[in-house]
This record gives C-alpha cells, sequence and structure tokens, in this order.
C-alpha cells in the first residue's frame, strides 16, 4: 500500500460499515466470454452486461463466499484501485451485501428473443414509441388442453421471418405489406415492436405470471400502442384485458371454441372456464362476447348469464356479424381474442376455416374500435404447424391493420 | 437412358422408358428429386416418389395415348444446381424432340426453369403458372436462382411470351400484379369469380403453352404438404377447371407439378391432390390431342 485512506476518493474509500460488511457474488452473474485477459459477464435477472479485466474478474470470485473486504482482500485491504473495482462491481451489482442475498433478486420482466415478430425491432421495455407492441407469453399451464403452446410464440417468430418487416429506404417509414386478398396495402406506416416474452418461473404462483404480463404491457403501451399478446393459452389474454379495460369501458369479443364453466377453480386460478367469468367481473368490461364453432354437444345454459354472450355457428359472416351487431350496440372498443382451437385445420376441418376468419376480422375492425389482440392457442406441437403457424401470421397481420388502419365508426 | 434412371413405382403404375424401343410414347414423366431452391424446408426432393405412390391408387388417365415413365434425373443432390437444371433441360428437350409431353415431376419450383428452357427453338411459348406466389422476385441475373426468383428469371427468356399467373394470394411486400406488362395475375379470390375459359383471352390461340402447376395453389387445408403454404387458396376442383380449360384449347408443349413435400404432409393428402390434378390434366390433355386432330 502506497497510498494512505486520507487520500482516496469517495469511490476509493470504504463505505461506512462496509469494512464489517460480508458481500457475495451475485448468484445471476453468468460468465459470456473470456478471451485473452477480458472477460465479458453479465447479470441475468438485470440485463447488465460487462467486459472486465481478467485480474478484477478473478477478485469476484474471492467473493463466491461471503466475505468481508478485508477478509477476502487480505493485505490488499487498503489498496485504492482494488476499493474502487469493488465499489463498481457493488454498484453494478455483480457483489451484493451478504443480506441482500435472502431476498430474491428482481428479475427482468421479458426475457430477449433471438428475432423480433416479422423480424421487427426487439425492444427493451423503456422504449415506447411503437404504435404495435408484440409480447410472447411461453404460458401454457391455465389450460388442460394446450400443452405445447408455450412454444408458440419463438417458434411463430421463426416462421414469421417468410413475411418481413421493413423500414422504406428513403423514408425510414414502415413499408408495411400488400393484402393480395383484398387487394390493397396493409399498416403502412404503422412501426411495430417485440418486447419480447415474459419471463415464466414454472411452479411460481398464476399471478405472479399475470403480474408480469401487466409490468410489462404497462409501459409499453403507456404512448397508446395496440398490445398485442402471443401466446401461450388463452388465460394470458387476462392480465392485458385488466390493463386495457381501466383506461375506459369496453367489450371482450373471443373467437374460440366454447367451454362452460366448470367449478371454481381455487385462489382465483384463472382457466379458460373461468376466464368470462373474471372479465366480466372487471370495472369496465360491458361485455363477454364469443363466437364459437357450432357444436351440437355443448350446453351452453351457463352462459346464459347477463353480459356473457355465446354464439355458435358455422357461418361466421353471417350468423356472426349478425350476432355481435345485435349483441353490441354502439360500441366502440373491443378486445379482440383469437384463440386457435376454434380453427379448422388439415387434421380436423371442423372449425373456422381462414377466409371467413380474414373477413370477419376485417369486418370487426371496420365496425369497432379494436384496442388490444390476444392470439392464443397457437400451438408447435399440432400436427401441421408450418401451415397453422402462416394462418396464424396472416390473420395477425389483418387483426394489427384492423385496429390500426382506419377511422372508426360506431357500430 | 444416360441421365435418368429408374425407381419403383412408376406414375399411374405406366412402363418405364425404354430407349431401346422405337415407339415414342405420347407422354413421358420426368421426375426431379430435389428441393435445392427451396429457402425455407428440404423435403420436395422426395416429391416425385410421393406422387408416384399416390398415383397408384388412380386408374390410368389415358385411353388412347400411351405414357411412360423415365425415372428421376441422377445426382440432383450430388452436383451444382446450374449443371442439374441443364441435365433437367436436356432430359425435356430430348423428350419434346421425340414429340412426347414432359411432364415433370418436382421437386421445388426452381426446376421448372429448366423445363421452359428446354423450348428455346419453339418460341413464342406462352406460361401457365399456377401457384400461391408470383415467384416474381428479385433475381440477381447470375447463373442460378431460386423457387422464389423462378419467374422473373422465365420471364426474361427470349422465347417467352405472355404468362398468366393463377392463385396469388396472401401478405407480399406489393401489389405483385404490377409486376411485369407480360404477366396477368388471376388471384385465388378472381379465380374462383371467373369462369376458367376466361384466360384464354391472355393465351394467343395459335402459340404453345407450358403449364406449372404449384400444389401450394390448392388451399393447406387441402393440400398442407409443402413449404410456403398460403391460406386462403383454390380448392382441387378449381385448378382441374384451369387446367381443363387450357388444355382443351390450347397445345401444350409440357406440364410440371411442384413443390409436394411428403416431410411436411398430412396422410398423404398432398401427394393424393397432385396426383389427382394430374390425372385430370392428362385426360384434358388426351381430350385436347383428340379435338385438335380431327
Amino acid at each position: 500500500m502506497t497510498e494512505s485512506s486520507e487520500t482516496m476518493s469517495d469511490q476509493q474509500r470504504p463505505r461506512q460499515g462496509q469494512e464489517a460488511e460480508r458481500l457475495v457474488l451475485s448468484p445471476s452473474m453468468h460468465v459470456e466470454q473470456i478471451e485473452g485477459q477480458i472477460a465479458t459477464i453479465y447479470l441475468q435477472n438485470e440485463g447488465t452486461r460487462i467486459r472486465i479485466p481478467k485480474a478484477l474478474f478473478n477478485l469476484l470470485f474471492l467473493f463466491e463466499e461471503p466475505a468481508t473486504i478485508k477478509d477476502a482482500l487480505g493485505a490488499n485491504a487498503d489498496n485504492p484501485g482494488a476499493l474502487k473495482a469493488i465499489n463498481s462491481l457493488r454498484e453494478k451489482k455483480f457483489l451484493l451485501a451478504e443480506d441482500d442475498i435472502a431476498i430474491p433478486a428482481k428479475r427482468r420482466p421479458t426475457t430477449d428473443v433471438p428475432s423480433g415478430l416479422f423480424d421487427c425491432p426487439p425492444r427493451k421495455i423503456t422504449e415506447t414509441s411503437d404504435d404495435v407492441v408484440f409480447l410472447g407469453v411461453p404460458y401454457d399451464l391455465g389450460d388442460m388442453d394446450a400443452a405445447g403452446a408455450r412454444n408458440g410464440p419463438v417458434q411463430l417468430r421463426e416462421v414469421s421471418l417468410q413475411i418481413l418487416y421493413g423500414l422504406e429506404r428513403k423514408t425510414g417509414r414502415p413499408r408495411g405489406w400488400y393484402d393480395a386478398d383484398r387487394g390493397r396495402p396493409i399498416l403502412k406506416g404503422i412501426s411495430l415492436g417485440d418486447y419480447g416474452d415474459v419471463f415464466i418461473e414454472y411452479g411460481e404462483p398464476q399471478h405472479a405470471t399475470f403480474s408480469r404480463i401487466t409490468e410489462t404491457l404497462e409501459g409499453a403501451i403507456a404512448n397508446g400502442a395496440l398490445p398485442v399478446l402471443v401466446g401461450g393459452d388463452s388465460t394470458i389474454s387476462l392480465p392485458a384485458i385488466k390493463l386495457v379495460q381501466a383506461q375506459e369501458e369496453m367489450a371482450v369479443l373471443t373467437i374460440g371454441r366454447y367451454r362452460p364453466a366448470r367449478a371454481p377453480a381455487e385462489d382465483g386460478f384463472i382457466t379458460p372456464h373461468t376466464l368470462p367469468g373474471q372479465c366480466q367481473a372487471l370495472p369496465n368490461i360491458s361485455h363477454f362476447v364469443q363466437l364459437s364453432p357450432f357444436d351440437k354437444t355443448a350446453d351452453l345454459s351457463p352462459a346464459q348469464e347477463p353480459g356473457h354472450s355465446v354464439c355458435q355457428t358455422d357461418s361466421l359472416m353471417s350468423e356472426g356479424v349478425a350476432f355481435i351487431k345485435n349483441t353490441l350496440p354502439g360500441q366502440s372498443r373491443i378486445f379482440l381474442c383469437l384463440d386457435f382451437n376454434a380453427l379448422a385445420s388439415p387434421a380436423d376441418k371442423t372449425g373456422f376455416h381462414y377466409q371467413s376468419l380474414h373477413e370477419f376480422i376485417a369486418f370487426a375492425g371496420s365496425h369497432y374500435e379494436i384496442v388490444g389482440v390476444a392470439l392464443t392457442g397457437i400451438n408447435p406441437k399440432q400436427t401441421q404447424w408450418h401451415v397453422m403457424a402462416m394462418i396464424a401470421l396472416n390473420l395477425l397481420l389483418t387483426a394489427i391493420d384492423s385496429a390500426t388502419g382506419k377511422e372508426v365508426p360506431h357500430a | 437412358m444416360h441421365d435418368v434412371h429408374h425407381q419403383a413405382p412408376t406414375l399411374f403404375n405406366w412402363q418405364q422408358a425404354d430407349d431401346s424401343k422405337r415407339d415414342t410414347p405420347a407422354i413421358e414423366v420426368i421426375g426431379v428429386p430435389s428441393d435445392v431452391g427451396n429457402s425455407v424446408s428440404a423435403g420436395t426432393r422426395f416429391g416425385p416418389d410421393a406422387i408416384r405412390r399416390a398415383s397408384l391408387g388412380f386408374p390410368s388417365p389415358l385411353s388412347k395415348l400411351t405414357g411412360r415413365d423415365k425415372g428421376d434425373v441422377k445426382s440432383v443432390h450430388a452436383k451444382d444446381w446450374m449443371h442439374v437444371l441443364k441435365d433437367i433441360e436436356q432430359s425435356v428437350s430430348d423428350s419434346a424432340r421425340r414429340r412426347a409431353l414432359p411432364l415433370i415431376l418436382g421437386g421445388d419450383h426452381s426446376i421448372s426453369y429448366a423445363g421452359v428452357a428446354a423450348f428455346a427453338d419453339q418460341g413464342p411459348l406462352n406460361i401457365v403458372w399456377i401457384d400461391a406466389h408470383t415467384d416474381f422476385c428479385t433475381w440477381h441475373e447470375g447463373p442460378y436462382h431460386d423457387h422464389k426468383q423462378v419467374l422473373r428469371r422465365i420471364s426474361g427468356l427470349p422465347h417467352v411470351n405472355k404468362i398468366v399467373q393463377i392463385g396469388h394470394r396472401g401478405m407480399t411486400y406489393s401489389d405483385e400484379r404490377q409486376f411485369s406488362d407480360q404477366m396477368t395475375v388471376i388471384t385465388a379470390n378472381k379465380a374462383s369469380e371467373l369462369t376458367p375459359e376466361a384466360i384464354l383471352e391472355a393465351l394467343p390461340h395459335d402459340e404453345p403453352v407450358y403449364i406449372s402447376v404449384d400444389i401450394d395453389a390448392v388451399d393447406p387445408m387441402s393440400a398442407p404438404g409443402t413449404g410456403h403454404p398460403v391460406p386462403g387458396g383454390m380448392s382441387v376442383k378449381q385448378v382441374c377447371a384451369y387446367t381443363r380449360a387450357v388444355l382443351l384449347h390450347r397445345e401444350a408443349v409440357a406440364i410440371d407439378l411442384m413443390e409436394v413435400n411428403p416431410l411436411l404432409d398430412h396422410a398423404d393428402m398432398t401427394a393424393r391432390a397432385a396426383a389427382t390434378i394430374l390425372a385430370d390434366m392428362l385426360k384434358a390433355y388426351e381430350s385436347g390431342m383428340s379435338g385438335r386432330l380431327k
């Protein structure tokens, strides 16, 4: 030691009580790369990534077990350089006070994804300038029938790379797409951002997962962006519905197979069966309207509660349209939930077909203001996933266009 | 045969082609088990075999004409693609020179370039392209292309005159109907409104046609086994109606059927759809031939 403690700067000086405080290496620290004399490390819980000299990296491991600075550094405990480095690592939370370890570290609410949906830019939760925000929710624990839907968001992103989002070279404006079926451009000038996937701790209470959805969306839609959830099972729409309905009265329009309510789930656990009731219990939900493929075995009697209306039909564009026109008079705001269990597939032709859904969603957008979209039940474990994924992406673009593309007359 | 090798079964259980025999069949089948030009998924290399197997469930669609199966073009995945294209072109050209109708089984759609190129001395030639996509993506103008660029490259061949594209749909980057003055695009929606004979207006009466069918023209509910499915497609019946209209009223110099991918299929429905379309096309070809010969 060549420098006394009297000549140290504030940063170099041990904090008050630090001499006796035991520090420990954060359990969230991971090594990304060690190359030559440089180590790249990151904190999984914070998303912080730093490059540090190998010597400093080695110093971290003096705190693998809780230790005071004096115990760890021994004769170097008064070295200003070492103290400065330790304080810096503390500020960045790579080193923690021993007592802080007992408190579970606060996780980032989302995880990064390899590429954004349609290759749109991946976003951090603080950025909110997009017109449309995607949020993946790889959660399939709320629906017994949705095993595998947790893989929906990441797999759908991969397929979506066949329909790329992009900006015009000269203006930097989103170029959108062209809907060849309707013969018109869509989403021109509408910016998209992908906020990644909500982090799911499998085994944690459902409400913790759902809180993370709310937390992420709150920031993402603060500037009026359209929330678009990609599930996951159909229950993941509830936190988004809760958030959006808080702004103004709205209805929920669900396209999905009808599943009557069973005995209430324990502790408010949300299932597809309890979802309608949970939505209706929210203060600003006026109606919960469900369009379901015709199923002669389904008993609709439990759905005859005020505000919960179910239409079983094989004809979306005649009966379905008439039904929602009658059920949602004067409604201008709807949250659109599209559960893929309602769709026909190559292996099972029962259910709604693409053409009628494509037309129906366009109709809904022209008569109501779509304030949120949840695409759920998309399941890579399903046979013919490559077909169903492409249907999902086409319908998703149609829904977003319907939500963002025009002046909305009241129904 | 130097350029192809046989593998059982044959299309519609026809006999294998035999160069030693002097009689020339009216139709010669050429399989191209390749997916070199498919940018998304492998598996169309098994398409020719899947179509042939599915065709065994059908009686031969020909009553007067004869068909022979030349087998598959050899060494498709054992040499560079531009050389394979030359081999295909040669095989198609050989059949055409013998006045047989080449019937090419893909394989991915990039193969069709070789089929069209084989008729360089028979222009002007018109193209009927039945497909969910226009396949008119930007091409770098080098010696190779992929299945998204193939029709753009074909359109640049000097002997190619008009192109009628049928079945286009889905989300694209621009209005692809405007891509080329040579090309008339009939979207899948429009195709369901028109009578199939309406497309004949775009095909000069006295000029031959090359008919190319990408199985993804068919709705993926009926033909899911293909790499680029696009929802909202044509029915098998509609595709047959359009090809029939052409084959009954225009002289076809070759037919191809592409993009069947059995690795993505469900219960062989796509291979069966392909065999159904081929059977209908061959019946119409035979009828058209008879009509023109009278």
